[in-house]
């Protein structure tokens, strides 16, 4: 039924119909061609209204949820890249797939790193221990192993199973510890990078994006968030 | 390495909220969002103002309640949380559509997160989740979270309307409302042929109507 028909229909018909989208219950073509018809009748939005106040008491019984705390900075995320002419800090995290695959890699990353520690050269010496992240996620294979060299001032950056490939891209490593993502550099094969020495601490988060050959164009991140992991200090 | 050093490898690796902790503003539980409307309608106007800062707020006090609306439709998880984001985009988006005179502010943003949930499990061509809604029967009658008194006397005359319907009418409703089934998922799921589904549908929705204006 296209919304020309609907708007044949006697006042009967067309309260019963409202009352019918503002319940949900009708299919998905019938759906379309009454929410073209509130579009473009008033009157008919005004009836579809009438019925969403009636009906929102039921709303009642549904229980509220807690979203998960990871919820709120997507959004702000999400906003910060629809907002005309800005590109705001943090829209590294709109990749929410990611976020919510995290948990469920933890426990396979925990398993990887375990196994990459008696692969591991040794790595940088200090009172205390070294620190190390596995960078990686669920839902793809390959990642990097990334080691502080405490004396240098470095992080060692290796790839495991490849590192991510992916054709014509280049996988980018992010500091994630600021207001915004700085870049430590591109790692595709490897690499030995630069680190803050604020960053040379338990807990930093580092993260891998997939950018255009050269490097992100804007200094943001602008590809997908393909791996992402926290440094951790390992006790020797 | 021993045993605890790859346990407690774990313990840090699951940590990794602390790494967004940077980003997260205050936002404290949400409480009841059906109280202050007045608030509610305030931070649309300001969203509506392009005051950004409006949204923060306005998510802390209707999060839950929202989430909830969505997870009864598509179950928890992923499907619902991607959810969730699309509604307050929207709401960021329209806010400037929202008309105080034709609607409260709780039930405009409802619909929205009904009709995006309903969306999405429509285009997935699939059941709604079974879950939250294998117990779709009359709530407890004791007190809920949702004390404000006109809310509370306005689902409590529903409830009661619901009731005249007859059980398996008042369950369609439930169902659809809270669940967001379809007519023919209704009648798969009631095992009654799909035109007594929708008779049974049209007739509620007009008794109920007649009910709440007595």
């Amino acid at each position: 039924m296209s919304a020309d028909d609907l708007d044949k229909l006697g006042p009967e018909d067309r309260d019963a119909l409202a009352a019918e989208l503002a319940l949900g219950v009708v299919d998905e073509s019938e759906r379309a061609a009454a929410a073209t018809l509130a579009e473009r009748d008033p009157a008919f939005r005004q009836l579809v209204r009438d019925w969403e106040e009636r009906l929102a008491a039921l709303s009642a019984m549904s229980p509220s949820v807690e979203p998960p705390p990871t919820l709120w900075p997507l959004i702000e995320a999400e906003i910060g890249r629809h907002r005309p002419g800005t590109a705001k800090p943090g829209g590294i995290l709109a990749s929410l797939w990611f976020w919510r695959g995290w948990a469920v890699a933890a426990t396979a990353a925990a398993l990887a790193l375990a196994a990459a520690l008696f692969l591991l050269p040794p790595a940088g010496e200090a009172p205390g221990g070294r620190y190390v992240a596995l960078l990686a996620a669920p839902d793809r294979p390959g990642g990097f192993l990334a080691t502080v060299d405490l004396a240098e001032g470095q992080l060692l950056v290796t790839p495991l199973d490849g590192g991510g490939e992916d054709g014509a891209r280049v996988p980018e490593l992010w500091l994630v510890s600021g207001p915004a993502p700085v870049s430590l550099g591109l790692i595709g094969g490897g690499a030995r990078l630069a680190l803050p020495s604020a960053a040379r601490q338990p807990g930093v988060t580092l993260a891998v994006s997939l950018e255009p050959p050269g490097g992100s164009p804007t200094g943001q991140p602008t590809g997908p968030v393909i791996y992402q992991g926290r440094l951790h200090e390992i006790a020797d | 390495m021993c045993a605890d050093d790859f346990g407690h490898g774990a313990g840090i690796l699951l940590g990794v909220e602390g790494g967004l902790k940077e980003w997260r503003p205050a936002v404290a539980r949400s409480r009841d969002p059906m109280q202050g409307g007045a608030d509610l309608g305030e931070l649309l106007g300001r969203l509506a103002r392009g005051d950004d800062a409006a949204l923060s707020p306005l998510y802390r006090l209707t999060s839950a309640k929202l989430y909830g609306v969505v997870v009864g439709i598509l179950g928890r998880g992923g499907e619902a949380e991607d959810t969730l984001q699309e509604v307050y985009v929207a709401i960021w988006r329209e806010a400037a559509r929202y008309d105080a005179s034709r609607s409260r502010p709780m039930t405009w943003m409802i619909t929205i997160a009904r009709n995006r949930a309903i969306d999405r499990i429509r285009r997935a061509g699939r059941r709604p989740a079974a879950g939250p809604l294998d117990d779709v029967d009359p709530p407890d009658p004791a007190p809920t979270a949702l004390d404000e008194l006109e809310q509370s006397q306005s689902a409590a005359r529903l409830e009661r309307c619901l009731e005249e319907l007859g059980a398996e009418q008042a369950r369609c409703i439930r169902l659809a409302y809270l669940g967001g089934y379809s007519h023919a998922e209704l009648a798969e799921r009631l095992g009654a042929p799909l035109g007594t589904v929708k008779s049974w549908v049209r007739r509620s929705l007009v008794r109920l109507r007649e009910c709440l204006e007595r």
